[in-house]
């Protein structure tokens, strides 16, 4: 009991604090989808529930988030999907993953598929590379530096920057300017 | 301490809404010309309380300020966190526009429950006094807030128990922090400009 408390309180206790909104980062690796689940202060959202809807409404899976806030899938169905966390205690998002973006659905093949860096690795080791392998090694390359800034772009947008906080207390001065302004009106 | 969109029904968020409306109307009503600048100056250090992150021990925790802002302005408070809440929600997409109601009964309730437990002891003859009511609405603040996001969140099936002691435990050093913050800036008030403190009763 003193020992999952403890496991509470490392484990648990600094994500919920920073909570007030969670974040669900997706990106598609070969026929996977992989998603990281984050707060606002950039804390991982660990083992918390994720489930994977049609648009339609219709459940497909339930997932759960290991202890860096990643969770996994292959997409059964090549449509779009509404990804929903429950980070608990109130708080929840949800993001739409477009068909396009989704893998290919393959057939199930012999052959695995192959990771990029062995690819490479077979490759340096046979002069000759037939025009799909290079292509795979290409498309491979230009994922995963395009999802590294992909996931930068993300971010950034999501962070609140100091302009933002400025405009807002601007905006709260503004609205109760225009109330004193209104009643003052009236008054006279 | 901000509820999402999507987690709680309708019929809540409708009454949370109403609640809210409520106490901006009884707030509005209270609140003339000389202290709207007071409410707009304590709407906007709430708005701004949710994004200062303070190192904890191993994480960091955020302010809230629902104590200090109750002490402040009394029932004036729901107009003040209303507006700030909006646009935490519409900038920072914090809560959110269905749950802005929740939301401001949440922050609010506490708010006005420290007011009317606390402020005479701020603006009592005390110093000693002042600045314990002051730690001890800054925690109430907090404290209350958990105990409402629980019962709201019985809604959704919830165990109000479960809920209300995960959330106390985990804002615990919030609640510490905050007691501090405002039993501060209440004696600084005191000593500075009192007139800020009496004036809000009407």
């Amino acid at each position: 009991m003193k020992k999952t408390r403890i496991v509470f309180l490392i484990v648990v206790l600094p994500s919920l604090l920073a909570a007030h909104r969670v974040n669900i980062f997706t990106q598609v690796e070969h026929d996977s989808v992989i998603g990281q689940c984050y707060y606002n202060d950039g804390a991982p959202v660990r083992q918390q529930k994720v489930e994977i809807f049609r648009l339609s409404g219709e459940r497909l899976m339930e997932l759960k988030t290991d202890s860096a806030g990643y969770f996994r899938f292959a997409p059964p169905i090549r449509e779009d999907l509404k990804i929903v966390l429950y980070a608990g205690m109130g708080h929840q998002s949800e993001t739409i993953l477009a068909a396009a973006d989704l893998p290919e659905i393959k057939k199930p093949r012999t052959e695995k598929p192959k990771n990029p860096q062995k690819v490479t690795v077979t490759n340096t080791e046979e002069p000759r590379v037939d025009e799909e392998r290079l292509r795979k090694i290409i498309e491979d390359a230009v994922e995963e530096k395009f999802n590294a800034l992909r996931e930068l772009i993300v971010k950034q947008q999501r962070s609140t920057s100091l302009i933002t906080i400025i405009g807002g207390i601007g905006y709260i001065f503004g609205i109760f300017g225009l109330l004193l302004f209104l009643r003052n009106r009236k008054r006279q | 301490m901000h509820i999402s969109e999507g987690v709680i029904a309708a019929p809540v968020l409708v009454s949370g809404a109403v609640g809210a409306f409520a106490g901006c109307a009884v707030g509005l009503k209270k609140m003339d010309i000389e202290n709207t600048p007071k409410v707009a100056v304590m709407s906007s250090a709430f708005f701004v309380a949710s994004l200062i992150h303070l190192p904890v021990g191993p994480t960091s925790v955020h302010l809230v300020l629902s104590g200090l802002v109750g002490i402040l302005l009394g029932w004036m408070a729901f107009p003040a966190i209303l507006v700030a809440l909006l646009l935490q929600a519409i900038l920072f997409q914090f809560g959110g526009i269905t749950t802005l109601g929740v939301n401001t009964m949440v922050m609010g309730v506490p708010a006005l429950v420290c007011y009317l437990l606390y402020a005479r002891f701020v603006r009592g003859r005390n110093k000693a006094i002042a600045a314990v009511a002051g730690f001890l609405a800054g925690a109430t603040g907090i404290f209350l807030g958990g105990v409402i996001v629980a019962l709201f969140l019985i809604s959704t099936g919830e165990q109000f128990i479960v809920v209300a002691k995960l959330f106390v435990i985990a804002h615990f050093p919030v609640m510490v922090i905050e007691g501090i913050l405002t039993a501060f800036i209440v004696t600084f008030i005191r000593r500075i400009k009192p007139d800020v403190l009496g004036g809000i009763v009407k």
